[in-house]
């Protein structure tokens, strides 16, 4: 086994250990997470698969095809991230609203809004 | 302060001029409402001597969020018609009369425009000319609406308008925004010629060319997520 092959399993196993530690109660993305992990695993272990992949999807190389997926991973996940940041703006939004709301502060009156 | 009309300010490190501006508005019969937006120096602390009622964000959110906390307060405080109002003072008390005017001869929502009466369009910078037919055309594309000027601030709402929009973007691209919910909800749009001073401070406060590429950029994000 080469030294790459232990660096790269020794990463995909911590990711998978924080995976667990930090996505409690999240089952589908912890799946989704560790399959990934494991592909990575697979692939690290048997380098060959990927260009065995790539040969039926009509890809050159197999480093190739990874990076294509890659590439895609990265652009979907990034617009699922910036649609959860949408939501939860949204949600401390309305979140602040509610507090100024608790809280007017009219002439008379001495307390100050929070 | 029995009034039913409510006049909201968003402020946001306003504090250089905003007395000005209310002072203006106090002769009007309006309840006047400073929805401060997370100010670095709370507004209350330079306005609590003027009788007006302040809401203070926790945090800072948008002038959209801002509106829209304001006018969550206007209704609940039974509200008839809200004015949306700039704190810069590049709007002039003086022209509320009129958008009340509209309001009873059936509008839903009046709209103040620069482009109506050619003083008020000629006291326009040259470049913020340009950008304005820029930002017309975007409202048309994105709303559906066809109207004389684009983002001015200068608005008023009964309450049909009031209770049919509910602001969701917290920056700039709320002004666009209310104008797809306007015609979403079929509500009748007059608008009014208004002049905007354009003093030092409000244009050095004001939308930079930048921004717009952002507010494109919000008006794009709420299309496609």
């Amino acid at each position: 086994m080469n030294l790459i092959q232990i660096i790269l399993i020794a990463g995909f196993l911590m990711a998978s250990i924080l995976c667990f530690a930090a996505l409690k109660n999240r089952s589908i993305a912890r799946l989704f997470f560790l399959g990934q992990f494991a592909l990575g695993v697979v692939l690290t272990i048997f380098p060959k698969l990927s260009q065995f992949a790539a040969d039926i999807l009509g890809v050159g190389r197999g480093t190739d095809l990874i990076l294509y997926l890659l590439v895609l991973y990265v652009y979907v996940g990034s617009i699922l991230i910036l649609g959860k940041f949408r939501q939860l703006e949204r949600n401390l939004t309305e979140l602040a609203r509610q507090v100024a709301l608790a809280n007017p502060w009219q002439p008379g009156t001495d307390k100050a809004p929070k | 302060m029995s009034s039913d009309v409510f006049i909201i300010i968003p402020c946001y490190n306003e504090q250089a001029v905003l007395r000005e501006t209310v002072r203006d508005l106090l002769s009007l019969n309006a309840r006047v409402i400073l929805v401060d937006d997370g100010s670095t120096v709370p507004v209350q602390t330079v306005a609590d001597d003027l009788p007006v009622e302040i809401l203070r964000h926790p945090i800072n959110l948008g002038q959209g969020a801002a509106l829209q906390t304001g006018m969550d307060y206007a209704v609940c405080n039974g509200a008839k018609a809200v004015i949306h109002f700039d704190a810069d003072g590049q709007h002039q008390a003086s022209d509320i009369p009129r958008f009340l005017d509209k309001l009873e001869q059936g509008a839903d929502v009046v709209l103040g425009s620069r482009f109506l009466r050619a003083e008020d369009s000629d006291a326009l910078p040259l470049r913020k000319r340009l950008l304005l037919q820029g930002a017309r055309l975007v409202n048309l594309i994105f709303t559906g609406l066809w109207l004389s000027d684009a983002h001015n601030g200068f608005r008023a709402l009964n309450q049909r308008a009031m209770k049919a929009i509910r602001l969701q973007e917290n920056r700039m691209a709320h002004a666009s925004e209310i104008l797809g919910q306007i015609r979403k909800a079929r509500l009748k749009v007059m608008e009014i010629p208004t002049r905007i001073s354009y003093t030092e401070y409000s244009l050095r406060k004001g939308q930079k060319l930048s921004n717009s590429f952002n507010i494109l950029l919000d008006l794009l994000l709420r299309k496609l997520l």
